[in-house]
């Protein structure tokens, strides 16, 4: 059996000019965000205990999710009542069990159920690391809740805003438009 | 000749719900443990949710049929006898079966209750067929995806029992029911534990700008940049063979075989099945969409060319095969 | 329990000519302790007519030495002419090995038959549907732990069971013919291209790791069982019979090693020594016994 957790990220993955300040911004800006979202997925964990159910044995493990296009990544350890969402740097040495990457917008259809996980998989859209049942887990788990992960996180009002904006239809046509890739 | 019936997959309740608002006649679903063949971590109902779901099928005159089709483990086969009793309680019109430690059990204890063969009994012939419909009165059967279609024509004249044939979706290579690849290098395979490549085997290391699918280990592919990806299965891995490397069994590729609707309908199939229960909402509600237009139209006397380009970006590896049914991929 | 475990040869899976046919079972009827010999193509239909006569011959020299020769089935018959050969075989009266549920729908109700390893019988449930229909003798499908196997014995009272002792592991069977594609031809057209590779062609894996072989439609493991399992454990267990699976190597050898094994004459260590001097083609597995990965190694 191979070890389970992710190695650090490597040396220079996905760093680009400026990252560096924005990351710092952002890790500022986080413990309201933190709050926020462990408030949101406690609140989750109340109303929709099913979903916690049907994570089995993953509800303690942690998940990195890091947009590639973002300096930060969130890790999210669903474990119910107890639950908690972090706000980290990109290469985070903390152990995960899993972390899925790729760019934020995929990542929003991913888990909002608007995009299908193999399709984006097979082609190489998002990336998995990691124990990949883990993955298959939260997917699924969130999948047969009709809940996206935003909602997990308490983010309807988010979504609500970027379609009366329009951009919500903007972000699905940048989703279609974009070719595959690692 | 009626219309052809379109079974489709749910792994959850809002995938079972959105089958059917797309339009398939039937759904198929497994209790959340080993005796179905999608046992993947997060998947299926609980006899509960499964009760719930099958009352409102019914109300949509939709049917459920509720796969417990691995084998029974020695020494603890009365799990699956209560998987049995569960469907039965939570009002399936189905239960899909391949052992026959189940199907026994089935057919003694609740008599009137429908039984499909499973695909993972491999069932090839109309002689394989007489058998399971004299033994434990099996009223339809699921082909294993070895047959061609003028194959399939030829046996549905040899038998009385209905025929339901995979139409879309992963494709298995070796016949189902019939291959312990996974458990060599893992220890679980669908006949043991009701998975293929279980996910906590599954790895994926990245180096000089190339993705190495692993499976306990083994590298199972390699893949350049953006090259696309499949399951990772081991028949369709990338492997070496007298110093060839290639994909060996079958190139990552799923099956799509809209194409020949038609043929299997004359061939006196009498559904047509949608494979995977594991991957979700996005994707049941397209193809069962796409699969309800192509069935109506060719019950309009149309054709089916207008539908079958709907689905290429579904595909495992972005590439479709018609498979075994045309004779060539042997 | 303490009658001793027999050695039984499972059926030939490869595409051997029939002057090496020849040759093998007449060393195994004239130099071996073998009890059964189980005989007939298992695995290709196409193959069938080549190895007709020389597989009859070779039941002859089998009797002959005073072994019992069982007819073993076809494992995915499919087409017409495999279709007829089975029916042909099991209507042919004597005890056949089944190695596809069809059979039983040619097979005169209550006849005796055995139910080879390439049957999903899976539990004691199963395999008591297959006794109440004549079977006899159950070869247990290779995926089986030996306490599962112990749990069926346990549950069917008087049927005989063997494991798979030694041989590259039948691990599953297609549709599509593997040795065809590997050389560009059409499995109607494959110019019987699986008779380069007596032992199956192997496959590595990207990393050259040795990993499967590949015999026409049939998939196996490229390491080789080796059920060394302490004798009064596999009795325990119910176990009647080791099946050993015809490979080049030397097969006299391994036998002998087997047999005495089996009398406790050899350990565990001197049974492993033996068989690697005798060449087998790959390394020692029995990872399935032990309800591991079947890859795994012997003694891990």
């Amino acid at each position: 059996m191979r070890a389970k957790g992710i190695p650090r990220a490597r040396p220079g993955a996905g760093a680009r000019a400026g990252d560096g300040f924005l990351a710092g911004a952002m890790m500022v800006a986080r413990p309201p965000v933190e709050l926020a979202l462990t408030a949101a997925l406690r609140r989750a964990a109340r109303v929709r205990p099913e979903v916690f159910d049907r994570l089995g044995r993953f509800r303690d493990a942690a998940f990195l999710i890091a947009p590639s296009d973002l300096p930060v990544a969130f890790r999210l350890t669903p474990r119910a009542a107890g639950g908690r969402v972090t706000v980290v740097r990109r290469g985070d040495p903390e152990p995960c069990a899993a972390r899925i990457s790729g760019p934020l917008v995929e990542l929003l259809g991913l888990f909002d159920g608007s995009l299908d996980a193999d399709a984006a998989f097979f082609g190489r859209r998002i990336d998995v690391d990691g124990d990949t049942g883990a993955v298959v887990a939260l997917h699924n788990a969130l999948e047969a809740a009709d809940m996206s992960l935003a909602e997990l996180l308490g983010l309807p009002r988010f979504g609500r805003r970027l379609a009366d904006l329009g951009l919500d239809a903007m972000l699905r046509a940048a989703r279609r438009a974009r070719p595959a890739e690692g | 000749m009626g219309s052809i019936e379109l079974v489709c997959p749910a792994g959850s309740p809002a995938m079972l719900r959105a089958a059917v608002e797309a339009g398939a006649d039937s759904v198929y679903c497994g209790l959340r443990d080993e005796t179905n063949a999608r046992n993947f971590p997060g998947l299926n109902f609980s006899p509960a949710e499964l009760t719930e779901a099958t009352a409102w099928a019914h109300g949509r005159r939709a049917k459920v049929l509720v796969a417990i089709n691995t084998f029974a483990r020695a020494g603890e086969t009365d799990a699956w006898m209560a998987s049995v009793d569960a469907a039965v309680a939570a009002g399936a019109d189905a239960i899909i079966a391949a052992d026959l430690a189940v199907l026994a059990y089935a057919h003694e204890a609740h008599s009137s209750l429908r039984l499909h063969l499973s695909v993972q009994a491999a069932a090839n012939s109309a002689d394989a067929i007489a058998f399971y419909a004299e033994a434990y009165g099996v009223r339809r059967v699921v082909l294993p995806r070895v047959l061609s279609a003028p194959e399939i024509a030829a046996l549905i004249r040899e038998t009385s029992v209905e025929i339901e044939a995979f139409v879309f979706g992963g494709l298995c290579v070796m016949a189902e029911g019939r291959c312990a690849l996974s458990s060599y290098a893992t220890g679980r395979s669908p006949n043991l534990s009701g998975v293929c490549s279980p996910p906590e085997a599954v790895t994926f290391d990245r180096s000089n700008g190339q993705l190495t699918p692993r499976l306990a280990g083994l590298a199972i592919d390699r893949l350049g940049d953006g090259e696309p990806a499949g399951y990772p299965t081991l028949c369709k891995g990338r492997f070496e063979a007298d110093g060839a490397p290639g994909y060996l069994f079958e190139d990552p590729v799923s099956l799509n075989a809209m194409g020949l609707l038609k043929a299997l309908a004359t061939a006196g199939v009498r559904a047509v099945k949608i494979e995977g229960r594991q991957r979700g909402k996005a994707y049941v509600a397209r193809v069962a969409a796409a699969f309800r237009s192509a069935i109506d139209a060719l019950d309009r006397g149309e054709d089916t060319l207008p539908y079958e380009r709907l689905l290429s970006d579904l595909a495992e590896g972005g590439r479709e095969t018609a498979g075994a049914y045309r004779k060539t991929w042997r | 329990m303490t009658a001793p475990l027999d050695l039984v040869l499972g059926p030939l899976l490869f595409n051997w000519s029939p002057e090496r046919i020849a040759d093998f079972y007449g060393r195994i009827a004239d130099e071996t302790p073998v009890d059964r010999v189980y005989l007939g193509e298992v695995v290709c239909g196409k193959r069938a007519p080549l190895l007709e006569a020389a597989l009859a011959a070779a039941a002859d020299r089998l009797e002959a030495g005073g072994k019992t020769v069982v007819w073993s089935a076809p494992a995915l018959p499919a087409t017409p002419r495999e279709r007829n050969g089975a029916r042909a075989l099991v209507a042919a009266g004597g005890l056949v090995e089944l190695n596809d549920l069809s059979g039983l729908a040619h097979l005169p109700a209550g006849a005796p038959f055995v139910a080879g390893p390439l049957l999903n019988i899976y539990n004691e449930a199963a395999a008591r549907e297959l006794t109440r229909r004549g079977c006899v003798r159950l070869c247990a499908n290779v995926e089986l732990s030996l306490a599962a196997v112990a749990a069926i014995a346990r549950g069917c009272p008087g049927l005989e069971v063997e494991v798979f002792a030694y041989g590259r592991l039948p691990l599953a069977l297609s549709g599509r013919c593997y040795h065809a594609r590997q050389h560009d031809l059409h499995k109607d057209n494959c110019r019987f291209v699986c008779n380069r590779d007596p032992d199956g062609l192997a496959v590595r894996t990207l990393e050259g790791e040795p990993f499967l072989a590949i015999n026409g439609v049939q998939t196996l493991s490229h390491g080789v069982q080796l059920a060394d399992i302490p004798p009064a454990d596999l009795k325990a267990a119910g176990v009647g019979a080791l099946r050993l699976t015809p490979h080049t190597g030397d097969m006299v050898a391994i036998i002998a090693a087997f047999r005495r094994f089996a009398d406790g004459a050899l350990d565990r260590e001197g049974l492993r020594r033996a068989v690697e001097a005798a060449g087998p083609p790959g390394p020692l597995v029995n990872g399935y016994l032990v309800g591991k990965a079947g890859l795994a190694p012997v003694g891990a």
